[in-house]
């Protein structure tokens, strides 16, 4: 699997669009770290770096994105009809999955660190500007990029197999957003009990977002594990059946 | 054939190629109610280009695609050197395939988008360049693919089949957007390669490029075999002459009564067949009828083609 996993990694690096949504996540973190912090309440601020607020910028989006790359990896493929000579290279499809997945999780790893390392080199400047005195716990920081790191890569693999089950790329992403944006937001206002086993509450709950109301990290994991599980075993199951014509 | 050396052009003696290179056995494929392929067995040989022929939507595309393990059988089998293309341990060494004109990302350059599959295949990286010369996209390697006109496009998905040096090109309506000199760079390249003792499987529903490309032909019309016989068997045996004589009826008369087939075309033109223009010009002359033209009608591929599937329909 190793030739198709260079395949894979030189397919994400060899078109602007990795670059293009690297460049928009840098973006987007750092004016989200600029608002929670000029803006942010004072009790906020004063934490130690790793429970700051503006933290939940990057942890809140970066795993958005590897979504989004999870997603976009087989759907582009059929969009363009490059599944062809992908196939045809790599008959065994199951390989191509597994690559696919390993590929996009590093790329969502990449993502996710570029993300935290943005949000720390905006955010810090700004606090010492306003005279707050930082301080960190190197180990509770690790912690913390650890589980976007975590929540991140299960995405990737969440997209990855949604992408190949559903293959048509813009259905793909309008359904899962719709669903994670809007759909879960009101349905957390009315069975908050149930909505909070969905996978983005999951994906929150690893990230340590909203501990109150959310699950523990540890399940949040686990859970958001099981539904990766699950897409990649529905895509998996599809792919293997399915007819490139 | 540059397909088939080495980087300094010497050519390479390689083993002969088992056959048949390709062997299609009873296939049939359903897709819900529709019936694309139907019973369908065929083989193609190494040495030759064979021509795969039918109208649009006769089946030509599934059953390439079924060679392929792109798509599944509903029932028989095709394989590949007496294996599922899927069971190949070198599938791109093995088989080289171009199905469509759109098969990149526009986004990637031609370079790219060859480099990516060649390390799919463990293919070395230097094999891209040498593929890219070999069908003439170096100055446009660099470019997005998606700027590439459809020849481009074409020779872009040439070299993606080239990629592995295969003993087996399997080609589906190459020729859609080449101009004539591409058409005839195609046909020469094919020639070359199917005369080193390789296989060429090539489909089209353009005849006239398919007379000039192939020496066997598989036509098919509906999903079913209609005849698998070499380019100049079905374009000969229904040999006509075209006579013209200012006595019609008295001439189609005289042939019939001699045995002959003839159909009157009006205008005084008669189309004989079942003899030469020598026996026509003796019954002519013995019958006192002036002739006035008298020439042979080459049936042309099409004519056959038109012939036989039409003849499936009845």
């Amino acid at each position: 699997m190793r030739n198709q996993i260079a395949s894979e990694v030189g397919k994400l690096t060899s078109t602007r669009s990795i670059y293009a949504m690297l460049a928009g996540l840098v973006a987007i973190v750092a004016i989200g770290v600029v608002a929670t912090t000029t803006d942010g309440e004072p009790g906020s601020l004063i934490a130690p770096l790793e429970h700051q607020v503006f933290l939940n910028v990057s942890l809140t989006i970066a795993p958005l994105f590897g979504l989004l790359l999870g997603l976009r990896s087989f759907t582009d493929e059929f969009r363009f009809g490059s599944i062809v000579p992908t196939l045809l290279a790599s008959p065994v499809r199951r390989r191509v999955l597994g690559a696919k997945l390993v590929a996009t999780a590093a790329a969502g790893v990449a993502l996710s660190l570029a993300a935290v390392a943005i949000s720390i080199a905006v955010g810090v400047p700004i606090l010492v500007v306003k005279g707050i005195e930082i301080t960190w716990s190197t180990g509770a920081l690790a912690l913390v990029v650890g589980r976007l790191i975590g929540a991140t890569v299960l995405w990737t693999a969440i997209g990855v197999g949604l992408g190949l089950a559903v293959k048509h790329q813009v259905a793909a992403i309008a359904g899962t957003l719709v669903w994670i944006l809007a759909a879960e937001g009101i349905l957390s206002g009315l069975v908050p009990n149930v909505a909070k086993y969905f996978p983005g509450a999951a994906g929150f709950a690893v990230v340590g977002i909203n501990p109150a109301e959310l699950l523990t990290p540890a399940l949040g994991a686990l859970l958001l594990g099981a539904y990766a599980v699950v897409a990649i075993a529905a895509g998996g199951f599809l792919m293997q059946r399915r007819d490139i014509t | 054939m540059a397909a088939n050396s080495t980087a300094d052009g010497a050519p390479v003696e390689r083993p002969p190629l088992g056959s048949p290179a390709i062997s299609v056995r009873g296939l049939t494929k359903r897709f819900g109610k529709v019936t694309a392929v139907d019973d369908l067995s065929l083989e193609v040989h190494p040495g030759v280009v064979t021509g795969f022929l039918g109208p649009n939507g006769a089946g030509k595309s599934t059953t390439l695609r079924v060679v392929l393990g792109l798509v599944a059988p509903t029932e028989g089998s095709a394989t590949v050197l007496g294996m599922p293309y899927r069971s190949l341990p070198e599938p791109t060494k093995t088989v080289g395939a171009v199905l469509e004109t759109q098969s990149f990302n526009p986004l990637r350059s031609g370079r790219n988008h060859l480099r990516v599959l060649a390390s799919a295949s463990g293919i070395a990286q230097r094999r891209v360049d040498e593929v890219l010369e070999l069908v003439g996209l170096e100055a446009a390697a660099r470019r997005n693919a998606g700027t590439y006109s459809l020849g481009m496009r074409q020779r872009l998905g040439l070299g993606a089949a080239l990629l592995g040096e295969p003993r087996i090109l399997i080609l589906d309506e190459p020729a859609n957007g080449l101009d004539p000199q591409g058409i005839r760079w195609l046909r020469d390249f094919l020639r070359g390669f199917a005369a080193e003792g390789n296989a060429v499987l090539v489909s089209s529903h353009v005849l006239t490029e398919m007379a000039q490309l192939a020496d066997e032909a598989i036509v098919i019309n509906r999903g079913r075999l209609v005849r698998q016989a070499s380019v100049a068997e079905l374009t000969h045996g229904s040999r006509q002459l075209r006579v013209v004589t200012s006595e019609a009826p008295r001439l189609a008369t005289a042939l019939r009564e001699r045995g002959l087939g003839v159909v009157t075309t009006g205008d005084g033109e008669l189309r004989v067949s079942g003899a030469d223009a020598a026996r026509v010009g003796m019954i002519a002359f013995e019958t006192r009828v002036p002739v006035l033209g008298l020439a042979e009608k080459e049936t042309s591929l099409e004519d056959a083609f038109l012939e036989l599937t039409e003849e499936d329909a009845r």
